[in-house]
């Protein structure tokens, strides 16, 4: 039997049902993993195991029932959850305990969830990650420890990866799901902008967060993303749209999948030639599964980070306007610096990145009139860079890490990243497949298939 | 015109705040002069000097957004239906 820490969601349900699996000694099994290895991986700010104990007891009685019962998970810790400190990974929140739990923590514990911890990040999501100016421990990649992580969903995605939590909630406002993912070697789903509710989650963005999950398959995100999607009363960017069933979001085949691939804008991005080599055969076995693969022409994508970044900054100043005047001393250097110099855009500079979202949304919405997916990696480089094949044609992009994640950050397009190979170092490479707003069933059917007729997603890290 | 990579309507906000100047809420919101938001954080001098160390960069990133034929298209907010 696969170690306990290591099975599914779908696995740990139907073992939990059939009463072959305790609640309790699933919980007993991570917090023992993360135990013996979080000490070199530090992907827990805070691990809770009285808690978790005594949510996994409450899920054993058998109070409630449901394919996330007695499931253990991590929250990124900037989403509140009561009783539990949450630190947005900064001094300016090292001792705020909230009372209420985020909307999605309320949602995931009402349906027997375990919560394990609060996921290591940088600091408010959006510092430079330099061990020297974070305050807490940055995390580190279960492939290499000395490999990067991706920064701000990281502890997440390397407790995922390393078996110290069987999924995770995240955010993502610029690609921080589906990086740390991408290099972590498991499965993130950013969903539609809306369609997971925000309250209660420390804000970066207003108009660039997404709240999404990691997890080590297609088919665990359909579970989560099936349970927390919905309408957000207190967030009032939420939709209220139906949501599918976890069975729906898995159900779709991919024969006659239309694939869109665009060439000219992974030019004008690059990619190392081990990433153009996974990419490629991964089309292949798409092709292999029915779906046709084809060119399509997204005219001013390469703009498309540079939108999200500036409107993110601005947005971002703004969120942080009064901590960065009142409390100043206790940001660290590189949060400080990377937030407060959003205050030198203006609002011009604000306007022309709405104009450029509503140019580039249009654009991409064409695509998707003849074209059901996008398909792009999910980063130019592993976590480990390797040499390129070619040089990238537009320095608004070349090499930029956010190249192919930012840009769906901009449009709010759902995005989900894959592992798709690895490279002769060892290290993943994430597949990243794009959808039209509010239709997470295709991207996730078909990274479901992909993962049904692959094994990328199963290869374990060895610590 | 650019100095140094950075536009003049930039510049001008930039070197306002580095030295301190506030701009009044008025010209900030009419997009005449801009980048002026950082003087609403009273930084010290010194802080204020090593934020503009930064500011190239990511007055550069909005800059290359100039380049787009933007007139007359509406500001993009994401459509939510609830």
């Amino acid at each position: 039997m696969t170690e306990p820490y290591y099975l599914s969601i779908a696995e740990a349900a139907l073992l939990i049902r059939k009463g072959e699996l305790s609640p309790v000694d699933l919980a007993r099994a991570y917090l023992e993993r993360i135990e013996q290895l979080d000490s070199k991986l530090h992907s827990y700010i805070t691990v809770v195991p009285e808690v978790a104990l005594r949510q996994a007891k409450q899920a054993a009685a058998g109070n409630q029932s449901g394919p996330l019962c007695g499931i253990p998970v991590s929250y990124k810790d900037l989403i509140a959850t009561a009783g539990i400190r949450t630190t947005a990974a900064s001094r300016v929140y090292e001792d705020w305990i909230p009372d209420k739990d985020a909307y999605v923590v309320s949602r995931l514990r009402a349906r027997g969830v375990v919560t394990l911890g609060k996921a290591t990040l940088n600091e408010f999501a959006f510092s430079s990650g330099d061990p020297k100016e974070e305050f807490f421990k940055p995390a580190r990649n279960p492939w290499n420890l000395n490999a990067r992580t991706g920064l701000s969903s990281s502890g997440s995605a390397v407790g995922v990866a390393a078996g110290l939590a069987m999924a995770s909630v995240a955010t993502d406002s610029g690609g921080s799901i589906r990086m740390p993912a991408s290099y972590c070697g498991v499965t993130g789903l950013k969903p539609t902008y809306g369609r997971i509710g925000r309250s209660g989650v420390v804000p970066l963005s207003y108009s660039c967060d997404h709240v999404g999950v990691i997890t080590r398959s297609a088919e665990d995100s359909a579970i989560l993303f099936a349970a927390v999607a919905g309408l957000d009363p207190a967030d009032p960017a939420s939709s209220g749209i139906r949501v599918p069933s976890s069975a729906e979001l898995l159900s779709r085949n991919p024969r006659g999948l239309r694939l869109g691939v665009c060439s000219s804008y992974m030019d004008a991005a690059g990619m190392e030639s081990e990433v153009a080599s996974a990419f490629r055969s991964a089309l292949d076995v798409f092709r292999s599964l029915g779906a046709a693969v084809g060119e399509v022409e997204i005219p001013h994508l390469s703009y498309a980070p540079s939108a999200d970044f500036t409107i993110l900054r601005i947005e971002g100043f703004n969120a942080h306007l009064r901590n960065l005047r009142d409390k100043r001393e206790k940001y660290g250097a590189s949060a400080f610096r990377e937030i407060a110099v959003g205050g030198f855009l203006s609002t011009a500079d604000y306007y022309r990145a709405l104009q450029a979202r509503t140019l580039i949304s249009a654009e991409l919405q064409h695509v998707f009139e003849s074209t059901d997916v996008l398909v792009t990696p999910t980063t130019p480089e592993t976590a480990i860079a390797g040499s390129y094949t070619k040089s990238p044609q537009d320095r608004k992009v070349a090499k930029s890490d956010v190249a192919y994640l930012a840009p769906f950050n901009l449009t709010g397009s759902p995005a989900i990243s894959i592992p798709c190979g690895f490279t002769t170092a060892g290290m993943p490479v994430g597949l990243q497949l794009v959808g039209r707003a509010f239709d997470e069933a295709t991207i996730i059917s078909a990274a479901h298939c992909y993962q049904q007729n692959t094994d990328w997603h199963r290869r374990r890290p060895t610590l | 015109m650019s100095i140094m990579g950075v536009t003049r309507r930039q510049a001008t906000g930039f070197l306002l705040a580095t030295v301190g100047f506030s701009l009044t809420p008025g010209a900030t919101a009419s997009g005449g002069v801009g980048g002026a938001a950082i003087d609403e954080l009273k930084l010290p001098s010194e802080v204020l000097a090593q934020l503009e160390h930064e500011a190239p960069g990511v007055l550069e990133e909005a800059r290359w957004l100039e380049e787009l034929s933007l007139e007359g298209l509406a500001p993009g907010f994401v459509f939510i239906p609830r």
